[in-house]
């Protein structure tokens, strides 16, 4: 990344260097992603440091997790019930696809988000100090591994708090529709349920739960990433940090994409 | 943790009221000293600059996404020439909105709160005010005003790649034509939900511009305060745009319900 | 609390809520308190795992299996039946399934969902055994049932075109007659404006009305009895040439010009 060179308007000169250093992003995540998983399945392992990275991602992200999934539960009963009854006059079938909806996309999804915002933010904010404060350098100097050290636990412990959080946020989002098309449509629990089992099957639960495995699994690597690629300087850090939410939500959003496309074979 | 309800509670009180003692004074300075139309432009050049790729990236994807799912849904009742329409209308509704709203929060709110915590915890900000110079006319109004005025591009943008997204998985995924999906988008999207789109783009954008200027505004306690900051700008305007979100859905369903006289 | 404890509360709260979601969804079911049974059909109209089953109309299990058996057959009547679905059935409504209870597939729901319907049998035949393989009715095919319809409406096609011409004139004719018929009607509800036709109206009522009187008489049991006696007068005349009738005559006496 040197500058000078930089100065030049040659298209096809441009263009090579954008290719240098895409090519250079792209070996730097593929090498990172690597080790990381070569680092999970070999001893030694870290559990205690799994378990505290689990705590923070998990037990202290739950509660504004369940918080907005109900939010979002209110909006699609609300939205939904708009569009059904613009299109078949009629809101009964509210209950189903609101619940069809919340298991498909949106429980796993704005549970990433959040997580990125929260956790994923913070990630890159710490392994970006660590690295221009030279915490890195040192733990290698050591004979450590700073990817087992650093990545492995927050890996493995994201993509653990990534099922949890998304099993437990798809159920709850499911239970605040609940309550809100009890208030809202005038259906009974019962009815509620009864009416989402024409459409949800169980393998949506499992389906919702592999979606927060891929999407906890992406927050770490990319964070770290944006971590280890930190310039000096207090600005690096916050640079790093917006890059690496950036480049999480982006993600997040293709990966559910895809991760639909493959799922609807199935369904 | 030991779910610290009582002082959490009033931890978040706190800042809802800083924050609107914030949006006042930034009022005030603005009725007292105008805003500088200057460094407004050079702001909505930037943030849109900065956001314009990200935001039509995921806009794409989310407009396939929207078509996939309706697509599912509405086969079993052989009705796919409503899709386009369905999923036009939800994303210029609901998903547009949101999306455009959430991915600024990550980018641009991030960035302002950091830009302007490390201004703060460097010292900057004092030194405009000891020349003499108002820090929220001469920092704070234009990234608030240009936030909100290039949200209103991102979402023009978010929403022409998340139409033309859902047009190709509509072809490639529902195999109807182009012609069958766009038949039915002008009988199901109305003024109305245009004027909702705008309007929970309105809001969100409000909301997040006077949350990471706040956040970065009032950061303390060096480069350390400023990761701090930046967390607490990304978590807190995710939960105010998603509680924002129900808020705006539920008052347009009441101007609906009253412009149609129910 | 330490960390390890809040992490494995996390994790059984997470499972609870799966097992939770997996009961209501009907999934899993540790207090299983229904029975299977197993129907053969030879079309199942689409009918899916998951599907409700329904005794009266009434929810009471679902589909949990279909299975394909190509050599399958029913243990009595030795049918070939080359599908098999399992279906559960709640213990309070099993008494009311009988040996003579019918299977059959149904429509309910506004998008046509489809589900097994139960009929009760009756009590005087024995109770089902749980497992037990019974013959299902197998739904009309409907779309059998559109072709030829299909072909029907193709038949009336052909009619029609072949005889244009005179169905055309028919209707024409038709048309011209209900015209007629419509102007008659239209002049009798003149007429009966009139106030000399509502007297003629009522002369006649008060005419039949005394035809009615007097034919009343004319039903009852005596007249009955003259009416058998005349007709054996006339059978007994007929028989009687006309010489023998003037005979008779005259040895009365009755010295008439009959002939």
């Amino acid at each position: 990344m040197n500058g000078e060179q930089r100065l030049t308007w040659n298209p096809f000169e441009m263009l090579g260097f954008w290719l240098i250093d895409a090519w250079a992003a792209v070996y730097d995540f593929l090498s990172l992603l690597a080790q990381t998983l070569m680092a999970t399945f070999t001893p030694p392992f870290r559990f205690n440091d799994t378990l505290k990275q689990f705590y923070f991602v998990a037990n202290q992200s739950v509660l504004i997790v369940c918080f907005c999934v109900t939010s979002a539960a209110a909006v699609t009963i609300v939205e939904s019930s708009y569009h059904m009854k613009l299109v078949i006059q009629n809101d009964s079938l509210v209950p189903g696809f609101a619940a069809l909806l919340i298991l498909r996309e949106l429980g796993s999804v704005v549970m990433a988000l959040l997580i990125t915002s929260r956790v994923g933010a913070g990630l890159a904010a710490e392994v970006g100090s660590m690295q221009i404060t030279e915490q890195v350098d040192a733990l290698k100097m050591l004979g450590i591994n700073p990817i087992r050290f650093i990545v492995v636990p927050r890996f493995v412990a994201c993509i653990a708090a990534g099922v949890v959080l998304s099993v437990v946020a798809n159920l709850v989002c499911l239970y605040g529709a609940m309550l809100v098309s009890t208030w809202k449509l005038g259906y009974t629990p019962g009815g509620f349920i009864t009416a989402m089992q024409g459409f949800v099957h169980f393998r949506d639960l499992i389906f919702a739960a592999i979606k927060g495995a891929a999407f906890g699994s992406v927050i770490p690597l990319f964070s770290c990433y944006f971590g280890f690629r930190c310039q000096s300087g207090a600005e690096g850090v916050g640079l790093a940090t917006t890059n690496s939410v950036v480049a999480t939500s982006v993600s997040v959003i293709v990966i559910d994409f895809c991760l639909t496309y493959v799922f609807t074979n199935f369904y | 943790m030991t779910f610290p309800f009582v002082s959490g509670a009033r931890l978040i009180i706190d800042d809802i009221g800083g924050c609107m003692l914030f949006i006042g004074e930034a009022f005030r300075t603005a009725f007292k000293r105008g805003i500088p139309v200057h460094e407004t432009f050079v702001q909505i050049w930037r943030v849109t600059m900065q956001s314009l790729s990200t935001t039509a990236l995921a806009g794409f994807f989310v407009g396939a996404l929207m078509t996939v799912q309706f697509s599912l849904l509405v086969r079993n009742f052989g009705a796919l020439g409503f899709l386009g329409g369905l999923s036009t209308s939800a994303t210029i509704r609901e998903v547009g909105p949101l999306l455009i709203a959430f991915m600024l929060s990550g980018k641009v709110g991030a960035y302002t709160s950091a830009e302007l915590g490390t201004m703060r915890v460097t010292e900057q900000i004092d030194a405009i005010r000891c020349l003499g110079a108002s820090p929220f006319q001469e920092i704070i109004l234009p990234r608030i005003v240009g936030i909100i005025i290039s949200s209103f591009f991102l979402l023009l943008v978010g929403l022409m790649m998340s139409i033309f997204g859902g047009v190709l998985l509509g072809i490639l995924f529902a195999h109807i034509n182009i012609d069958e999906y766009l038949r039915n988008v002008p009988t199901i999207v109305n003024a109305f939900s245009i004027g909702t789109g705008l309007f929970k783009c309105l809001v969100f954008a409000i909301l997040l511009a006077t949350i990471c200027t706040y956040k970065g505004y009032s950061t303390t306690g060096g480069s350390k305060g400023v990761g701090r900051s930046v967390v607490a700008t990304a978590v807190s305007t995710m939960v105010g745009i998603v509680v924002a979100d129900w808020v705006t859905s539920v008052i347009s369903e009441a101007v609906l319900n009253l412009a149609a006289g129910r | 609390m330490k960390v390890e404890t809040k992490v494995g509360l996390l994790f059984v709260v997470a499972v609870v809520m799966v097992a939770a979601f997996a009961y209501y969804l009907g999934v899993l079911n540790p207090f299983s308190d229904s029975n299977r049974v197993q129907l053969g059909f030879n079309f199942a109209g689409g009918i899916e795992v998951g599907s409700k089953v329904r005794v009266m109309g009434i929810e009471v299990g679902k589909v949990t299996a279909i299975d394909f058996e190509p050599g399958l057959k029913m243990p009595k009547t030795g049918e070939e039946v080359k599908l098999k679905i399992t279906a559960t059935i709640s213990k309070k409504a099993w008494p009311t399934v009988r040996q003579d209870s019918k299977f059959f597939i149904n429509l309910a729901g506004v998008i046509g969902e489809k589900y097994l319907e139960v009929s009760p049998g009756t009590s005087a035949s024995p109770e089902l055994e749980p497992g037990q393989l019974v013959r299902g009715e197998d739904p009309p095919r409907i779309d059998q049932l559109i072709s030829q319809s299909y072909g029907l409406a193709g038949k009336i096609l052909d009619l029609v075109q072949k005889n244009e011409g005179s169905i055309t004139d028919t209707l024409d004719k038709m048309n011209v007659l209900v015209t007629n018929v419509n102007k008659t009607l239209v002049l009798l509800e003149k007429t009966t404006k009139n106030e000399k036709f509502t007297h003629i109206v009522n002369n006649v009522d008060t005419l039949t009305s005394d035809l009615t009187i007097l034919t009343s008489k004319l039903r009852g049991p005596e007249a009955q009895r003259t009416l058998d006696l005349m007709h054996r007068l006339v059978w007994r005349l007929d028989k009687m040439d006309e010489a023998a009738i003037r005979k008779f005559l005259q040895q009365e006496g009755i010295k008439a010009r009959l002939f």
